[in-house]
C-alpha cells in the first residue's frame, strides 16, 4: 500500500517553525509549537505522530494558514510550492488554498455544509471557468473516489452518506482544485477500523495516480505504518524523531518513540510485553529547559535537562535525543 | 476539529477565545451590580432619607419644579414630595418585582428538571401545560387575572407566578433532558444513588445557570409589567405609590411639568439597565467557561 | 463445574422512532438475539464497530436499558428480579468519556463518598473518606484528589477516577463501555494494565466493550464479535484472533493495529 516518492521534488518546507498563543495582549506568550522542521514531496506520504499537546495538528493549520485566533507564527519559515506562506498575507492565502493545498479534516459532519448536496460542493471547491465544467470535475472525483454511480450520487446530501463516504466527499472537496500538496489531520480517527483501512488505500492510490504529497497527522501508530513513507514524531511542540517509516517503527531513535512503541496494543504484539509511560506530557505553557521528554524518559541523564537539536543523522533520520547512539547499538542486528 | 484536542490543557482554548469576551463580560455585570446595588440600598433606607412622607399633601406648593427649597426634585399635582415618591415607589416596584420572581423560577425550575429527568407522562404533561400558557399573549392573561382577582401586590405576585413559571420549566426541562444522558448521572444511577438525589446534587447544579442569566433579564420585564399595572390604576392602590401610579398621575401635566411623569420614567430605565447588564455579564460568564 | 456468572439469552432491544407526524417508523432493532456468558473471574469482551450493539448489551446489563425480549442471568438469579439497589450494585460500569463521566462541579471525594453513603457501605462520614482513599489508592492516584474536582484532572486520570468510583460498591462483575478510546495511546496502556491487576488481585469479573481488537488481545480471555446486533462469532482470544471463522472477523483483524517487530534488544526497553 505504500506509495513511493518518484524523485525528490519537495512541495512542502517547513523550517524551524514556532506557534505562540497570546490569549490577550500584554499576556506572556505561550509556545505551542518550538522549532518544527519538517518536509515532503510529491508521490510521498508524511506521517507526523504525536499525542495531544504535541502541536501537530497546529503545525498543520500554520500551513495552510487556518490558525486559530490568538495563535500566530513568532518565527520560522512555512514553503509551499514556491510559495512563502508564513510571510503571505491573508488575502493571498485564501487565494492559495485550494489550488496550492487541499485540506481534509476530523470530522466530516461538521467539515461538510449539511444544507447543500455534496456534488455541489465538490463543484465550488473546483474553482473551474464554467459550471459545467465544475461539475464535469465533480463526478469525475466521486469517481475516482470510489462512487460507483457518481452522477446519481452527486446529488444526495452529507446526512444521507455513511462516515467513510463523507470523509471520501472531504478528500474530493480538497482534492478539487488540483493542489500540489493533500492535508490531512486525523481523517480516520472517527471512523470505524474496517472504513478507515479503505480510506488509506483510497489516499495511497491518489498520491500515485495524482503524483501528490500527502502530510497525514495522526496519533495511531498503526495508521502511521500502514500509510506512510516517512514519520515525523512530534512530543511537546516540537519533533523528536524522523525517519522512513518502517526504519522508525523498528529501530526507533528516540526514547520517546521506543515508548510509544511500547505503550501501544498491537494485533500480533505479546501481553507482557506491553509498557505504559510513566507520567503524563508536559502542559502547554510549562517552561522547558531541555528535552521535554527527560522526565519521562528512562534513559535520561543530566545533561539533558540542556537545551536538545534535531540531529541529522544521515539515511533520512533526525533525532532530537542526546543518547540517540545508545538506541542505535540496542537495535539488535 | 477544535484545536482544544491538540494543546493540553483544556482551559487554554478556552483562554484564548473566551477572555476578550470575559473583560467585557466582567464590565456589564460590575456595572449592572453596581446599579442595581445602588438602586436597591437607596430605596432600602427609604423611611431613613426621604426628606418628606410621601403621601404629605401641600396644597399650598403643588407642582413645584425641581430646586424648590425642600423639594430636590419638586412637588407633583398634590404637593407631595417627588423624591420621596421616587424613593418609596421603588421599594414597590423593585422588592415585589425581585420578590415575585422567586416563585416562578424555584416552581418553574423544580417541576423542569423533575420532568426533564423523569420523561414520561409528568414530562407530557408539563409540555402541553407550557404549550397552553405560551399560547396566549402574556400581557392580556396577566390583566385578566388581575381584574379577577382585584388589584394589589399579592395579585401581581400570584399572576406574575402562575403566568411566569413556564418559560423556567422550559429552560430546566431542555437542560434536564441534555444532563440526563451525561454519564456521570448515568455512573449514579448504577451506583444506586436514589432519584431524588440525583436530581439535587448532579441535575439542579448543572441546570441552575442558565435560569438564573434568564431570571435576571425576567426581571426587567416584572418591573415593567408592575408599572404598567401601576399606570392602569391595578397595581398598588393609594396610598402606597408606585413609579407607573407616578407616571399616570402626571400625565394631565405632561405639558408644562413633564419632569413628573419622566423622572419616574428614567428610575425605570435605569432599574432595567442594570438588570439588563447584569443579565448579559452572567451570560458572557456562562459562554466563556 | 460453577455456574457462569452472567447469562444472556436470546436478548433482543428495539428502540422506536417516529418518522412524520402520524406513521411510527420501523422499530430499529439495536440487539438482535444476543446470547452470552460469562464465567466468574474471567475477561469477556464484546468487539465490534460502531452500531453494532455492543454498548446496548453493556446498558441492559447494567441497568440502563431495559431489552424488549429475552433473559438475563446473574449469579443464577433473574436480573430483572435483582431491581433493588442492593442487586444491581453487584455490576456496575465505566464508561468511554472521561470528560462527562465525573460530574464537573463535585468533588472526587464527595463524588465516591455519596457513593459509599448512599449504599450503606461506610458508617460515617469519616470512614467514607478513609475508604475513597483507599479507592484512589488502588488506581494509583493519590488522596490530594478527594478535594478537587475533575477538571484538575487529565483523561487518564479521570478513567482511573471513574474506576475507583465504580469499585467503591464492591461489584462482582465490571463492565467497561470502550474505557480506554477516548484516551492518548500512551495512557492506554497505563489503564489496561491497571485493569488486568485489579482484575486479578480483586477476583473481579470484566466486561469489556471495545471496537479494537488489539486492545482485546491484551486484556481478554474470551471475546464475542457482534456485528449488526448479532453475535457472529465467539471463543476464546487465542483461538478466534488466530483462526477467524468469519469474513467480518477477519476483516476485523485485517484493521486492527499492526506494527512491525521491535529490534530493540529486550533489555534496553
Amino acid at each position: 500500500m505504500h506509495a513511493e516518492p518518484t524523485a525528490e521534488r519537495p512541495i512542502l518546507t517547513v523550517a524551524d517553525l514556532r506557534l505562540v498563543a497570546v490569549a490577550k495582549p500584554g499576556d506572556a506568550p505561550v509556545e505551542l509549537v518550538a522549532g518544527t522542521t519538517l518536509h515532503a514531496s510529491r508521490g510521498e506520504i508524511v506521517g507526523v505522530v504525536g499525542e495531544s499537546g504535541s502541536g501537530k495538528s497546529l503545525t498543520l493549520r500554520a500551513i495552510a494558514g487556518l490558525l486559530p485566533p490568538g495563535v500566530h507564527l513568532a518565527g520560522g519559515e512555512i514553503d509551499v510550492a514556491g510559495i512563502d506562506v508564513a510571510r503571505a498575507k491573508a488575502r493571498d492565502l485564501r487565494r492559495l488554498n485550494g489550488e496550492t493545498v487541499g485540506m481534509v479534516f476530523q470530522e466530516p459532519m461538521s467539515a461538510l455544509n449539511p444544507t447543500m448536496r455534496i456534488g455541489a460542493q465538490i463543484a465550488e471547491a473546483a474553482r473551474a471557468h464554467s459550471r459545467a465544467q465544475a461539475k464535469n470535475r465533480a463526478v469525475d472525483l466521486l469517481w475516482r473516489m470510489g462512487f460507483k454511480e457518481p452522477a446519481r450520487q452527486y446529488r444526495l446530501y452529507p446526512h444521507e452518506l455513511s462516515g467513510g463516504m463523507r470523509q471520501r466527499v472531504m478528500i474530493a472537496i480538497a482534492l478539487a482544485a488540483d493542489p500540489p500538496l493533500l492535508l490531512c489531520d486525523e481523517p480516520t480517527t472517527a471512523l470505524d477500523a474496517t472504513v478507515t483501512m479503505r480510506v488509506l488505500e483510497l489516499l495511497g492510490d491518489l498520491v500515485r495516480e495524482l503524483d501528490i504529497g500527502i502530510v497525514f497527522v495522526t496519533h495511531d501508530l498503526g495508521v502511521a505504518a500502514r500509510l506512510c513513507n516517512r514519520i515525523v514524531v512530534m512530543y511537546a511542540g516540537r519533533v523528536v524523531e524522523e525517519g522512513p517509516a518502517d526504519d522508525v517503527l523498528r529501530r526507533p531513535r528516540h526514547p520517546y518513540t521506543l515508548a510509544l512503541l511500547r505503550a501501544v496494543p498491537t494485533r500480533d504484539g505479546r501481553v507482557e510485553d506491553l509498557q505504559a509511560i510513566p507520567g503524563a506530557p508536559p502542559g502547554s505553557g510549562e517552561p522547558l529547559p531541555g528535552c521535554p521528554f527527560a522526565p519521562r524518559c528512562a534513559f535520561a541523564l543530566p545533561e539533558c535537562l540542556e537545551p536538545v537539536q534535531l540531529v541529522d543523522l544521515g539515511d533520512g533520520r533526525m533525532s532530537a535525543c542526546r543518547r540517540h547512539e545508545l538506541l542505535a547499538e540496542a537495535a539488535r542486528a | 476539529m477544535s484545536i482544544g484536542a491538540d494543546v493540553a490543557p483544556a482551559s487554554l482554548a478556552v483562554r484564548l477565545g473566551g477572555r476578550a469576551r470575559r473583560l467585557t463580560g466582567d464590565a456589564s455585570l460590575a456595572l449592572g451590580t453596581a446599579i442595581v446595588g445602588t438602586l436597591i440600598v437607596l430605596v432600602s433606607l427609604a423611611p431613613v432619607i426621604a426628606p418628606a412622607d410621601p403621601n404629605k399633601q401641600d396644597i399650598l406648593n403643588t407642582l413645584a419644579p425641581p430646586g424648590t427649597a425642600g423639594h430636590l426634585l419638586g412637588t407633583d399635582a398634590l404637593g407631595r414630595d417627588v423624591l420621596s415618591r421616587l424613593l418609596y415607589g421603588g421599594r414597590i416596584d423593585l422588592f415585589v418585582a425581585l420578590g415575585a420572581l422567586v416563585l416562578p423560577f424555584t416552581i418553574g425550575v423544580l417541576v423542569g428538571t423533575v420532568a426533564g429527568y423523569r420523561g414520561g407522562m409528568l414530562d407530557g404533561v408539563l409540555v402541553g401545560v407550557i404549550d397552553v400558557v405560551f399560547a396566549f399573549p402574556i400581557l392580556i392573561l396577566l390583566v385578566a387575572l388581575v381584574f379577577v382577582l382585584g388589584p394589589g401586590i399579592t395579585t401581581i405576585v400570584v399572576a406574575i407566578t402562575v403566568v411566569d413559571w413556564v418559560a423556567y420549566a422550559r429552560l430546566a426541562r431542555t437542560l434536564a433532558r441534555r444532563e440526563r444522558t451525561m454519564e456521570y448521572v448515568l455512573a449514579a444511577q448504577v451506583g444506586g444513588v436514589p432519584h431524588w438525589r440525583i436530581v439535587a446534587r448532579h441535575l439542579l447544579p448543572n441546570v441552575i445557570a442558565q435560569p438564573v442569566v434568564y431570571a435576571m433579564s425576567d426581571a426587567v420585564g416584572i418591573i415593567l409589567f408592575i408599572t404598567t399595572l401601576g399606570f392602569l390604576g391595578l397595581g398598588v392602590q393609594p396610598p402606597g405609590t408606585d413609579w407607573g401610579t407616578m407616571i399616570a398621575d402626571a400625565q394631565d401635566y405632561f405639558d408644562t411639568n413633564w419632569w413628573l411623569a419622566v423622572l419616574p420614567g428614567i428610575a425605570i430605565c435605569i432599574a432595567g439597565l442594570g438588570l439588563s447588564m447584569i443579565a448579559d455579564g452572567l451570560a458572557q460568564r456562562l459562554d466563556a467557561r | 463445574m460453577p455456574e457462569p456468572l452472567l447469562e444472556i439469552d436470546d436478548l433482543w432491544v428495539e428502540f422506536h422512532g417516529r418518522r412524520g407526524l402520524l406513521q411510527a417508523k420501523d422499530p430499529f432493532q439495536a440487539v438482535k438475539g444476543v446470547d452470552l456468558t460469562v464465567e466468574t473471574g474471567e475477561a469477556y469482551a464484546v468487539v465490534g464497530e460502531s452500531g453494532a450493539g455492543k454498548s446496548t448489551v453493556a446498558r441492559c446489563i447494567v441497568g440502563l436499558q431495559r431489552p424488549t425480549r429475552g433473559r438475563m442471568t446473574f449469579a443464577g438469579a433473574s436480573l430483572a428480579a435483582l431491581r433493588s439497589r442492593r442487586g444491581r450494585r453487584a455490576i456496575q460500569m465505566v464508561f468511554q468519556d472521561p470528560y462527562s463521566s465525573l460530574n464537573p462541579r463535585l468533588t472526587i471525594g464527595a463524588a465516591i463518598v455519596e457513593l459509599l453513603r448512599v449504599n450503606g457501605l461506610a458508617a460515617s462520614q469519616a470512614a467514607a473518606r478513609a475508604r475513597a482513599v483507599e479507592l484512589l489508592e488502588m488506581v494509583g492516584m493519590s488522596p490530594s484528589a478527594l478535594d478537587l474536582r475533575p477538571r484538575a484532572f487529565s483523561g487518564g486520570q479521570r478513567q482511573r477516577i471513574a474506576i475507583a468510583r465504580a469499585l467503591a460498591v464492591e461489584p462482582t462483575l465490571l463492565v467497561a463501555d470502550e474505557p480506554v478510546s477516548s484516551l492518548d495511546v500512551s495512557i492506554q496502556a497505563s489503564i489496561l494494565i491497571l485493569l488486568k491487576r485489579l482484575q486479578q488481585e480483586l477476583g473481579l469479573t470484566l466486561l469489556f466493550i471495545s471496537h479494537d481488537l488489539a486492545v482485546v488481545r491484551q486484556l481478554c480471555d474470551r471475546v464475542a464479535v457482534m456485528r449488526d446486533g448479532e453475535v457472529i462469532e465467539r471463543g476464546s482470544v487465542a483461538s478466534v484472533l488466530a483462526h477467524p471463522e468469519h469474513e467480518f472477523t477477519r476483516s476485523l483483524l485485517a484493521a486492527a493495529t499492526e506494527l512491525p517487530p521491535l529490534e530493540i534488544r529486550k533489555e534496553m526497553q
